[in-house]
């Protein structure tokens, strides 16, 4: 989000017009936004005095008079000064106890703290010891307090730490209880709903004044992510206030009891992890990143494990960032192909995705497109149009960029690839001949040009470039009746077959991993699904073969990595139903994106890659 | 009367010096109270029982530059001793945390600001501020979109924010 969108959504926001998912996203932005924050903070002091722009409904003076005729009612004497400021609520006393009170006030267009008191309940201290750990904190007669410009820290009783920023004053009306009057302090902070947040800095705004509660313990700061109250009411009892929002839908605690820490196990977890990722041994390093991952598998976590670092560790906070910019490159679409299999329009098509299965969009209208895939830049997509037809590149909208009408005199085309540097498109090609059922995998420059032969001993089945564009995988024939993945080198001059036609099974659609030491290929045995059949993987020499997923039957699959490597792509009838999934690289978390109750069959799923820098 | 002499009786109890007052400061009153409690009707209570108030703490007066600001004091704790009232379970502070001079004055100029706005600006700040429509009723009483109406409502706060900051600069 974009401080420009941001604006119209604080509009909405104030409004009580705004979605759930896009409250979260506008709170997020406004937490890390200090402009936005200040804007939200104005226009919903603005809204207040805006709805209370209203006229008495009549002249109550003569009322009023009349009123006091009737009670007969004296000014009294002998008011002391806080009465005459302002006519002391009779009986705010009665329930002054040691919970702390706040009220909120609901307007008719936002809701905004009006006021708010917190008394936090201390261990039984006297008021000498109130203790200045830092800063210029002024201390007088049971109050605390910072002037313009100045901040500071104090030490309570009990070890409770408040910080105090400039313009603060907080009182110790008892030896047991402690007022914020003014500007700000720290205190911590328990999220008891909603994110598995356990400490905070919460932003309680108030009318005319900001509240900025923060975590007080001085451990594990970095787990502190913002909260932004900005509407809602406080209620105390029992040492901890219950910030209830003003629709109910977030619930936090602030604690007057001893800080929050992070839970010793999680400490404990990350600390050791980020030992393990300054490691000299790059194993040790991958096997922490993807455990770091699966730590803070949830974007909330990530973002609340880096913005809270920031503060506490800068230099921790940027390493994990880019740890975590990393792991959550995992591409942004899917690009697959759904139909019902007629030859009509509309019986085949090219569609795309996101990961999750959402924002499906069907790009072409011309029946029997095949083979899509990527461009490396994320912005095209290379298929065979109305096949047989030519290799065409289309951009996410469905619009033709390019076609290479030329090559179909080269007969039926297949599997149109590009190089990760955009610049040569592999792609295999046949002539009718039942006598031969080989394909011919060629290679070309992007523009057309420069077609030349890599071999004539390959099978219908996905090809992949490795990710330095050295190499080719594919389906090959090198031996009469012995298929198997084989890979090649684009100059034609490496060349090794990893697995082997076992008269049973065949594998083909290998697809590299992103680190280019690993392929995923999917295996069929027509004979016995239980034996061989399902999603496999290797490494790029032979060895280590490991099944990862059983299915039942696949056909025309395409197992896909996504760009980070964490997760597979494939297309299945998994469960009995055709499908797209998607599971995590070691074959967990199987998860169907598509199923063909939605509209026939589908295939050819490719995971989009992450976009790199330099390329256009 | 001089205003030295009207302060000396209003201080005294002159019923006809504090009617006076009443007829002056009513709508600041007014709009300080429904700032609080959000509510016409309360805020009609509310308005009596403050300048019974009022009246009863004439003795503590001081100031005649001050009335108003003390009236206006007043008549915030009578607010919110009536929200205590409503939310039993909720202890009230006394003072306030903006100052009250400031609201006073944000009131002004928010009053002004929306003077200055079109009659069709004011009609959706009313529909929505004083009638608190959703964007799906304004729409349907305005004859617009439901997205014309968000995108408004932003416009004019935006309006009114920087007529404020304006005001607020000079």
């Amino acid at each position: 989000m974009n401080c420009k969108d941001a604006e119209i959504w604080i509009s909405y926001y104030l409004d009580k017009e705004l979605v759930e998912t896009d409250k979260r996203e506008l709170l997020s932005h406004v937490s890390t936004c200090s402009a936005c924050s200040n804007l939200l903070k104005t226009l919903g002091e603005n809204d207040l005095v805006i709805a209370s722009n209203v006229q008495p409904s009549k002249d109550y003076s003569p009322q009023i008079i009349k009123a006091i005729n009737a009670v007969s009612l004296a000014p009294q004497p002998a008011f002391d000064r806080r009465s005459t400021r302002g006519g002391r609520a009779e009986g705010a006393t009665t329930k002054r106890n040691s919970v702390a009170l706040v009220i909120g006030l609901s307007g008719a267009a936002a809701v905004i703290l009006l006021s708010i008191i917190i008394w936090l309940t201390l261990a039984p201290s006297n008021l000498e010891s109130i203790k200045v750990l830092s800063g210029k904190v002024h201390i007088e007669n049971g109050f605390a307090k910072t002037a313009k410009g100045e901040e500071g820290e104090i030490e309570l009783a009990g070890g409770h730490r408040i910080r105090l920023s400039q313009n603060t004053e907080i009182k110790v009306e008892k030896p047991t209880a402690l007022n914020l009057n003014n500007g700000s302090a720290t205190f911590d902070v328990k999220k008891v709903d909603g994110f598995t947040v356990k400490t905070a800095v919460a932003q309680v705004r108030v009318l005319g004044t900001k509240f900025k509660l923060e975590f007080g313990g001085n451990t594990m700061k970095e787990m502190m992510v913002t909260l932004f109250v900005i509407s809602g009411l406080v209620e105390l009892q029992n040492n901890v206030a219950t910030l209830k929002a003003s629709d109910g839908d977030t619930v936090y605690a602030l604690s007057a009891q001893e800080p929050q820490k992070l839970e010793e196990k999680d400490r404990k977890k990350l600390e050791e992890l980020l030992s393990r990722l300054g490691n000299d041994d790059p194993q040790v390093r991958e096997k922490a990143q993807q455990e770091l991952g699966q730590f803070v598998n949830n974007e909330a976590r990530a973002t609340f494990v880096t913005q809270s670092l920031k503060n506490a560790d800068p230099d921790l906070s940027e390493r994990l960032k880019s740890i975590l910019g990393a792991y959550k490159n995992r591409g942004e679409k899917i690009v697959y192909v759904a139909g019902t299999g007629s030859q009509q329009p509309g019986g085949y098509e090219v569609w795309i995705m996101k990961p999750d299965g959402t924002e499906k969009k069907k790009l072409t209208t011309i029946s029997y497109p095949g083979y899509p895939t990527w461009s490396p830049d994320g912005k095209k997509i290379i298929y065979v149009s109305a096949e047989p037809g030519p290799i065409t590149i289309m951009d996410l909208n469905g619009k033709t960029q390019k076609d290479f009408k030329s090559n179909i005199e080269l007969g039926r085309i297949a599997f149109p690839t590009f190089s990760p540097d955009s610049k040569q498109i592999a792609f295999l090609s046949r002539k009718k001949d039942p006598k031969n059922q080989a394909w011919i995998l060629y290679v070309m420059d992007s523009d057309g040009g420069n077609l030349r032969k890599l071999t004539d001993k390959a099978y219908f089945s996905a090809i992949c470039f490795s990710p330095d564009g050295m190499k080719i995988a594919y389906l090959g024939v090198p031996k009469e009746e012995n298929p198997g993945i084989c890979v090649m080198g684009v100059q034609g001059t490496y060349f090794k077959q990893l697995t082997e036609y076992k008269k049973s099974w065949m594998d083909f659609s290998p697809c590299f991993s992103p680190d280019g030491n690993k392929i995923i290929f999917a295996r069929q045995n027509p004979t016995s699904v239980a034996d061989q059949s399902g999603i496999w993987v290797i490494d790029v020499d032979g060895s280590n073969p490991k099944r990862l997923v059983k299915t039942m039957v696949i056909v025309d699959s395409r197992p896909s990595f996504s760009p980070s490597g964490k997760e597979i792509a494939f297309m299945s009838r998994h469960d009995g139903v055709w499908g797209i999934f998607v599971m995590d690289a070691d074959g967990a978390n199987v998860k169907r994106l598509v199923a063909s109750k939605e509209g026939g069959e589908y295939s050819y799923p490719v995971w989009s890659p992450s976009v790199k820098t330099g390329q256009d | 009367m001089s205003s030295h002499e009207w302060f000396k009786e209003l201080k005294l109890g002159n019923k006809a010096a504090f009617e006076q007052l009443v007829k002056e400061t009513q709508e600041m009153v007014c709009r300080v109270i429904y700032t609080h409690v959000q509510d016409n009707s309360a805020t009609e209570d509310i308005i009596q029982e403050t300048y019974l108030r009022a009246y009863m703490s004439l003795n503590g007066l001081r100031e005649p530059l001050k009335v108003r600001a003390w009236l206006a004091g007043i008549a915030r704790n009578t607010a919110m001793e009536w929200i205590r009232k409503r939310r039993p379970q909720t202890l009230l502070r006394e003072d306030t945390v903006m100052p009250l001079e400031d609201l006073l004055e944000r009131q002004l100029l928010a009053k002004k600001a929306i003077d200055n706005l079109d009659s069709y600006e004011r009609r959706i700040v009313y529909l929505r501020y004083q009638q608190g429509m959703s964007y799906k009723k304004i729409a349907s009483v305005l004859d617009m979109t439901v997205s014309g109406v968000g995108e408004k409502l932003c416009r004019v706060r935006k309006k009114i924010k920087e007529e404020i900051e304006r005001e607020e600069a000079l």
